[in-house]
């Protein structure tokens, strides 16, 4: 077998693993709401989440479940301690074992870190504020401390009766757990600080009363946080000493992590970051201990995987996004069909909507979240299928004509550039973002096994239409980019949009201003490819700062790069005029003036305009089913128009 | 066509364990098999003899519980299978090996000597070639494919980013590189299934044979520390390093000047520059 290590079972405590991939624990915000002492009520949404990972072939789900009322993260982050999920939960383990899958419930306290604006009463080991916050906290009395425990050993003997099959204790990032272990957070003058051994004693206490009250054989894993990745942090090593501490206490296995909320790079890395950049982490835990470990960190594919367990790096593989993205990664697997794994790229724009108090969402998946309607085995196969003309591959166009086939419509694609994949082929350009090309990629390999031709170098015009004679017609004709009338043409001043910057590179010229007037990727994300490219570049941007709806882990990544590169940033600001080789910038606040120099060449990264004009002629025509989609109906980022695209290729 | 195909037992790496405190392999207990691309040479001998006719003779080295492979190339339709077994043949290196082999070669008589490319376990891939050069006839190594034409073989060979095609005149030695399809055979047992023979070594030449034969000696082995593929990053780095390290990848790059403009600037410039370096 080609996964023989990824697919053989695994013992944890009295618990077998059918594979040895885990679907981690994340926050989901998928729990309800309904305001104080009202919330944290789990949900038929986030039963749904985990149990579509279990069919999908995962061998293990961790829920990630708030304990204590002081511990919650977000107000939609499901209560461990709540009776009232009792139904919710046993429904969804009862399912979930179905599929021959275990469920753990994932324990944290929010401890000095919260997701919400105003939050509430903060506790940490010592007062001071989290460093990557504002807010400051109280610090813990020994009463208080025994309450939490309370909470943990409560929350861990009734999950256990619902039907959990473990528990999974989290000291890693965000959580008071490590900030407990934590030599910098924790300054603690009685026994629970000031040595290793009192910094350890509180997690150790807990691990011992949840240990005494679930029974010997009942796995009790820990999450740990490797590497806080801070200038003050511990690193590695220390992790190491802390994980040999918890394998004495008797903890069935540790699932490596590394970050914290003052490095978010590595607590949800983004595609800046390599693929499989933290098994260095498992395999020290993996030289050390005899406990099973658990390898994280950007593992995306089973052939990754299978290596890292047959060169004995790690026992299991934990993968959060790659099975939010595609849930049925391990079958895919097992039946061999790789090519069709929809690999998570990493961006971070769906998912990474937690930290707003956002449900999980994918950017290419767009049944995360919404698994009861659109998840697996919800499309159904049309009685009567129609002839359908998809004009446009670009990824609305492919995404709504992989629907529809899949559905047994006759689907052909027609495009009129030499290309499948749309502008996904120029945001692949930018910088360490190669890997947005998997979601055309993906769309290509499905349309191939689906047997839908793609016609390339075809522009369809009415005439083609006619002639084709389509019952139904889906314009996925794109956008084109515009630049703000305000900005003259010529005069010794290269003008160009962003899509002609990723095109033509030859015409960009060595000192460059870009105007950021979008807040997307068109705009940093141009940039960053312009110092790619050598030249010097000044971004402008009327709000407080530039790339304001990039997401904000890669965003920082975007600033840092730039920075390195001595990029120049003037927010606040709207362009005055040009004048030859000077850009005339005033600033929005105090109305002053600023002149910037010697420029070359002037990029507006401003909002695109829908090319429809073919839609509007064939509905004006009638006759047929006319349908439009993508950028061609307004333009938008990917993660709307892929979901976009997914109902039209349902509702037809 | 009289085919002779070399086969070694080696032991089945998949099963192979490191005695972490000799850092030895424990070949204790581990079973043997064929190696891998003799498998492949096997297999190619067999569709050889299927188109063109002739016979299969498996001609292996070693002690006598190697004859387990030959019965077991028996059973998937070899002809006759002979073991050279003695002690004296003991501690030979490649030179004895390929002298020894080639002596039986000669013995059993041969039109075309089929080897794997090397052995999994000592991976010199010298056997082969030196066994042609006994002989004083030709001897491919890296083969994907052999072929016959007529009455010459067409042998494939894989080098770097080509693929060469030569013709040959018979005999001689090709040294099929592993081919993963061929490794799960069937075993397909013919009703009369021979016996393997074994052969002393009476009548070799004593002094080119086993140690005495030998001119190379082994004078130790250990294992090389197993290959991590991931970053290694050291808790002892400041955090800059640290995550330097992981963003690029490990890699360390240097940065190029980009020059970029008009072709006619282009050549400009590039003029320019070649007269500054003269």
């Amino acid at each position: 077998m080609k996964y023989h290590h990824l697919f053989s079972p695994i013992r944890l405590g009295d618990v077998e693993l059918k594979n040895r991939i885990i679907f981690l624990a994340h926050w989901t915000n998928y729990g309800h709401n309904h305001g104080y002492r009202e919330d944290g009520l789990a949900s038929e949404k986030l039963a749904m989440h985990y149990i579509e990972r279990a069919k999908g072939g995962a061998g293990l789900v961790c829920v990630t479940q708030s304990v204590s009322p002081t511990g919650q993260m977000g107000r939609s982050m499901v209560n461990a301690h709540d009776p009232r999920n009792e139904e919710t939960f046993r429904f969804m383990c009862e399912e979930i074992h179905q599929y021959g899958c275990k469920v753990f419930g994932q324990f944290n306290h929010r401890g000095h870190t919260s997701c919400m604006q105003r939050p509430p009463m903060l506790y940490a080991p010592t007062q001071m504020t989290a460093p990557h916050c504002y807010v400051n906290t109280k610090e813990l009395e020994i009463d208080e401390m025994e309450e939490i425990k309370e909470y943990y050993v409560k929350a861990a003997v009734m999950e256990k009766q619902w039907g959990f099959d473990g528990v999974e204790i989290k000291i890693a990032h965000d959580g008071l757990l490590r900030t407990f272990i934590s030599p910098y957070l924790n300054r603690r003058e009685d026994r629970y600080g000031g040595s290793f051994e009192n910094r350890m004693r509180y997690p150790l206490e807990i691990i011992r009363a949840v240990r005494d009250a679930v029974g010997p054989g009942y796995p009790i894993g820990i999450r740990l946080c490797m590497d806080e990745f801070t200038e003050w942090g511990y690193s590695w090593d220390y992790g190491v000493k802390v994980a040999l501490e918890l394998e004495k206490a008797g903890v069935t296995y540790i699932n490596s992590d590394a970050g914290s909320f003052s490095n978010y790079n590595f607590e949800i890395p983004n595609n800046y970051i390599p693929m499989g950049f933290g098994v260095y982490m498992a395999a020290a835990l993996k030289k050390a201990l005899r406990i099973p470990v658990v390898a994280f960190g950007r593992i995306n594919d089973p052939a990754q995987a299978e290596d890292i367990l047959a060169e004995g790096h790690a026992d299991m593989i934990g993968m959060c996004r790659q099975l939010i993205c595609d849930p049925e990664t391990p079958e895919k697997a097992l039946e061999g069909r790789e090519d069709q794994i929809r690999h998570c790229v990493a961006c971070s724009e769906g998912c990474g909507l937690v930290t707003q108090q956002e449900g999980v969402v994918c950017v290419h998946n767009p049944a995360a979240g919404r698994e009861k309607l659109l998840g697996i085995g919800t499309l159904k196969r049309v009685e009567k299928p129609k002839t359908v003309m998809v004009i446009g591959a670009g990824i609305a166009g492919m995404k709504t004509a992989e629907i529809l086939a899949e559905r047994g419509h006759h689907v052909t694609v027609y495009e009129k550039s030499g290309e499948a994949g749309g502008q996904m082929l120029l945001a692949e350009r930018i910088p360490m973002r190669a890997e947005m090309s998997e979601v055309y990629r993906y769309l290509r390999v499905r349309l191939q096994h689906l047997g839908v031709p793609v016609y390339l170098n075809t522009e369809v015009d009415e005439t083609l239409v006619e002639r084709e004679n389509p019952e139904v017609v889906i314009a996925a004709t794109g956008s084109h980019p515009l630049i703000p009338e305000y900005i003259p043409e010529g005069q010794g001043m290269t003008v160009l949009d962003p899509r002609s910057v990723m095109m033509h590179p030859e015409r960009v010229g060595r000192k460059v201003v870009l105007l950021d007037d979008i807040g997307y990727w068109q705009g940093l994300g141009t940039a960053d490819y312009i110092s790619a490219l050598g030249a010097q570049v000044e971004i402008v941007t009327k709000e407080f700062y530039a790339g304001i709806d990039i997401e904000e882990t890669c965003r920082e990544n975007l600033y840092m790069r730039l920075g390195k590169k001595e990029a120049v940033f003037h927010a606040s600001s709207v362009i005055a005029g040009i004048r030859e080789n000077t850009v005339i910038l005033r600033n929005v606040f105090s109305k002053q003036e600023e002149l910037i120099t010697g420029v070359d060449t002037f990029v507006a990264a401003s909002e695109s305009r829908s090319d429809n004009r073919l839609y509007k002629n064939l509905k004006q025509k009638g006759g047929r089913e006319i349908y439009c989609i993508g950028d061609a109906a307004a333009p938008g980022t990917v993660l709307r128009i892929i979901f976009d695209a997914e109902e039209l290729g349902r509702s037809i | 066509m009289r085919i002779i195909v070399c086969i070694k037992q080696v032991p089945d790496t998949r099963e192979v364990r490191i005695d972490p405190v000799t850092n030895n392999l424990v070949r204790q207990g581990v079973p043997g098999m064929i190696n891998p691309s003799d498998l492949t040479a096997f297999s190619a001998a067999l569709k050889l003899r299927e188109m063109y006719g002739g016979s299969i003779t498996l001609l292996s080295m070693g002690p006598a519980q190697a004859a387990e492979e030959l019965e077991r190339g028996l059973s998937m339709g070899a002809d006759r299978a002979v073991l050279l077994c003695d002690r004296r043949f003991g501690g030979a290196d490649t030179l004895a090996t390929s002298y020894t082999l080639s002596e039986a070669v000669r013995k059993i008589g041969y039109d075309l000597v089929l080897c794997g490319n090397e052995a999994i376990d000592g991976c010199t891939g010298q056997v082969g070639p030196m066994i042609g050069e006994w002989l004083g006839i030709p001897a491919f190594t890296y083969v994907e494919k052999v072929e016959k034409r007529g009455e010459k073989l067409l042998v494939t060979r894989a080098g770097g980013r080509f693929r060469r095609v030569y013709s040959a005149e018979m005999p001689a030695v090709v040294c099929m590189l592993n081919n993963e399809e061929t490794s799960e055979m069937p075993d397909n047992t013919p009703p009369d299934v021979p016996k393997t023979e074994l052969w002393d070594a009476d009548g070799f030449d004593q002094e080119k044979i086993g140690l005495d034969g030998s001119r190379t000696r082994v004078s130790s082995i250990s294992v090389s520390g197993r290959k991590e593929n991931y970053l290694q990053v050291e808790p002892f780095w400041d955090l800059e390093t640290r995550m330097d390290y992981i963003f690029s990848g490990g890699l360390t790059s240097k940065q190029t000047e980009l020059t970029r403009g008009e072709s006619a600037y282009l050549a400009e410039t590039i003029v320019l520059d070649l007269k500054q370096m003269a």
